[in-house]
């Protein structure tokens, strides 16, 4: 059963030989892993990958399905199959610019139907008492800006349309 | 004076921190709190805590009259300020003399002296402490500005004479980007301080920054806690510190000391204070500035030395004299502090919010956790995103290194993307192992301090764990104590 896994936004493909609650194997990138599920207790657990034992802790992160993984060195945050739907991000307009984070539109510089430059900047957006420039990511004409000075974005939300 | 009752004008872990020694010395403690904070621990450690409503700092955390009001109210002896907010403002500090209320900090006249980098320098100037070349003058026309860069020689700094964290600074590389690098500056500046008003300065290339804390009795008794290096920053912001500096040898921890000490004596001040200079590779050094509070890296200064400082604040606020001499300080071990933040180091810093699912606690010793969060309260974006100071002990460097990253594996914020993966790369670079590093280290390294690259293996633990998770529910996990009730082995003498 072949599936698709993303970790930290990249895809991967695993194929699942066989499941059970406590133990799983799998093919990634033509190796075989089993892995034993020996304890639990809250989100921490230990594992032995192929004879070798891990302990991970899991969390559940944000709304999207998304799975945040500790194990020792390793955090990463993962979608797993059922759950992937496309890498983030798909579905925007090409032309647009998204906010990278919640926050609060500080200043906007650019003007609707002026002309912009890659990397000039458009808006200025503050979290955290923190500036973010938001840039153009093409040459083009400003064609609308959704948002004024002052008012809240949450994240991703799309802040303007260049043409 | 005996003081009783202490209100804390602030929030989060700094609170937490100052309730700590006060309980410790027998002093009731009066907190603040707003709507969106209503939850977090600062609200209900202490004895009273006062709500603020819902609204801007300037309403709530920053709103003197209604501050003052309360610690009127609630009859408490003294205010302390914490760090940040209003630790630094002198209307507030003449406000509270006048309302009788004792201020946990320095004179009014001492804020103002080190408030401006301007007149700070001028003064400094006076007592013979070296200063890096620029121009600190009162003109502030741009065309005069942009001379007096040139003839500083580029690369320049332009920073905001009332600035700090960062904002209103530009380093200026070439003439052709002054003029906007001015602008941007200023309008941080009036933004950030309502002062526009600027000063350059020569650009030292891998410079250390290096400060010596300072406590003063104001009987006459001025002592120095040795030193900490915080040279790994990000935009101005300090992200790990370290004490003692790796970069010191005796002869020039005892002068960097003792010109701090000279410095306290010599504008006579009175309770915590810090020294900052820049460490020029060549072993010159220059003031850079006085913080006149409590510093947010306090804590690895506690743990060689033994000192609890913010004890130390309260006593001479409460007009003690000091019974120990400078002799009887001693810096013993090393000690680290991580500043955690709640940001994604790999999508260039921005900031993040969500609900901490789980803190986790440190199993080992001389292991310190300086947080004003709880499993299951939100970070939110109305306040800065630092969530938490990490802070170890050690015998030597590589002992207290090697602790960290342990400790970074259990203290895991899960919920919330932090940088806590960022600052394991940090602590493992190996010029970070050497100690060979400089304010531009997060800069100049960026590229090893990127994510690791997985092995299949790696990878394979983590779908595995992954599938687990969804197998059976799990989550969440729900501890009943916070952060703060498994705060273990807080080393105070």
């Amino acid at each position: 059963m072949e599936k698709k896994v993303l970790i930290n936004n990249e895809e991967h493909s695993i194929h699942i030989l066989d499941k059970k609650n406590d133990s799983i194997k799998f093919e990634l990138n033509g190796k075989e892993y089993s892995v034993n599920l020996l304890h639990k207790q809250d989100a921490v657990m230990s594992l032995e990958c192929n004879g070798k034992k891990h302990s991970a802790s899991t969390q559940k992160f944000g709304r999207d399905g998304t799975i945040q993984v500790f194990s020792n060195d390793l955090e990463g945050y993962l979608k797993l199959p059922g759950k992937v739907k496309g890498k983030r991000q798909a579905g925007v307009n090409e032309g647009s610019l998204q906010s990278p984070m919640p926050g609060k539109v500080f200043k906007v510089v650019k003007e609707k139907g002026s002309t912009v430059k890659i990397g000039e900047t458009i808006m200025i957006l503050e979290a955290m008492k923190m500036e973010h420039a938001i840039k153009s990511n093409k040459d083009g004409i400003l064609k609308d800006i959704f948002f004024n000075e002052g008012d809240q974005v949450t994240g991703g939300a799309e802040l303007c349309e260049i043409e | 004076m005996k003081i009783k009752k202490i209100l804390i004008a602030n929030r989060g872990e700094i609170a937490l921190r100052v309730i700590k020694s006060c309980k410790e010395m027998g002093i009731q403690t009066v907190t603040l709190y707003t709507e969106e904070d209503k939850k977090l621990p600062h609200s209900y450690k202490a004895d009273e805590s006062y709500y603020l409503g819902q609204g801007t700092l300037a309403e709530t955390y920053l709103n003197q009259e209604r501050i003052i009001e309360i610690a009127k109210e609630s009859k408490a002896d003294a205010i302390h300020p914490g760090y940040g907010f209003l630790s630094e403002n002198t209307d507030f500090c003449k406000r509270v003399s006048q309302a009788g209320i004792i201020f946990i900090g320095p004179s009014v006249s001492a804020i103002e002296l080190m408030g401006d980098k301007k007149t700070s320098k001028d003064a400094m100037e006076k007592i013979n402490i070296p200063l890096i070349p620029g121009y600190h003058g009162e003109s502030q026309d741009p065309e005069l500005l942009e001379s007096e860069a040139k003839k500083i020689g580029y690369p320049v700094l332009i920073k905001a004479t009332a600035g700090g964290g960062g904002k209103g600074m530009r380093i200026v590389e070439t003439a052709a980007d002054f003029t906007e690098a001015l602008e941007a500056a200023k309008r941080e500046a009036l933004n950030a301080f309502s002062n526009d008003k600027v000063l350059l300065e020569k650009y030292i290339k891998n410079p250390r920054h290096i400060e010596v804390q300072l406590v003063s009795d104001g009987k006459g008794n001025h002592f120095h806690f040795f030193e900490r290096e915080c040279s790994i920053q990000r935009r101005y912001q300090k992200v790990v510190e370290e004490t003692p500096s790796p970069a010191l040898n005796a002869k020039l921890r005892k002068d960097m000391c003792e010109t701090a000490v000279k410095i306290s004596s010599g504008i006579d001040y009175i309770g915590a204070g810090t020294i900052e200079y820049i460490l020029a590779p060549d072993n010159s050094f220059y003031f850079l500035e006085m913080n006149t509070r409590l510093q947010v890296e306090h804590p690895i200064t506690e743990m060689v030395t033994g000192v609890d400082l913010v004890k130390l604040q309260i006593e001479a606020a409460s007009g003690l004299a000091f019974d120990f001499k400078q002799s009887d300080i001693t810096q013993t071990g090393h000690s680290f502090e991580v500043r955690m933040y709640a940001e994604d180091p790999d999508n260039e810093f921005l900031p993040t919010i969500g609900r901490i699912k789980s803190i986790g606690h440190s199993t080992m010793a001389d292991v310190r956790l300086d947080c004003g969060f709880a499993d299951n309260t939100e970070i939110s974006v109305n306040y800065d995103p630092m969530i938490a100071k990490l802070i170890v002990y050690a015998d030597d460097r590589d002992s207290a290194r090697v602790k960290m990253d342990k400790a970074l594996n259990e203290i895991l914020f899960s919920g919330v993307k932090t940088n806590r993966d960022y600052l394991k790369r940090i602590l493992k670079h190996p010029k970070f192992i050497e100690g060979d590093i400089h304010t531009h280290f997060i800069v100049d390294y960026a590229d090893d301090l990127k994510p690791n690259v997985m092995t299949d293996e790696d990878k394979a633990i983590l779908i595995a764990a992954s599938i687990f998770s969804e197998n059976s529910a799990v989550n969440p996990l729900n501890q009943k104590t916070s952060s703060w009730d498994r705060l273990t082995n807080f080393r105070n003498i």
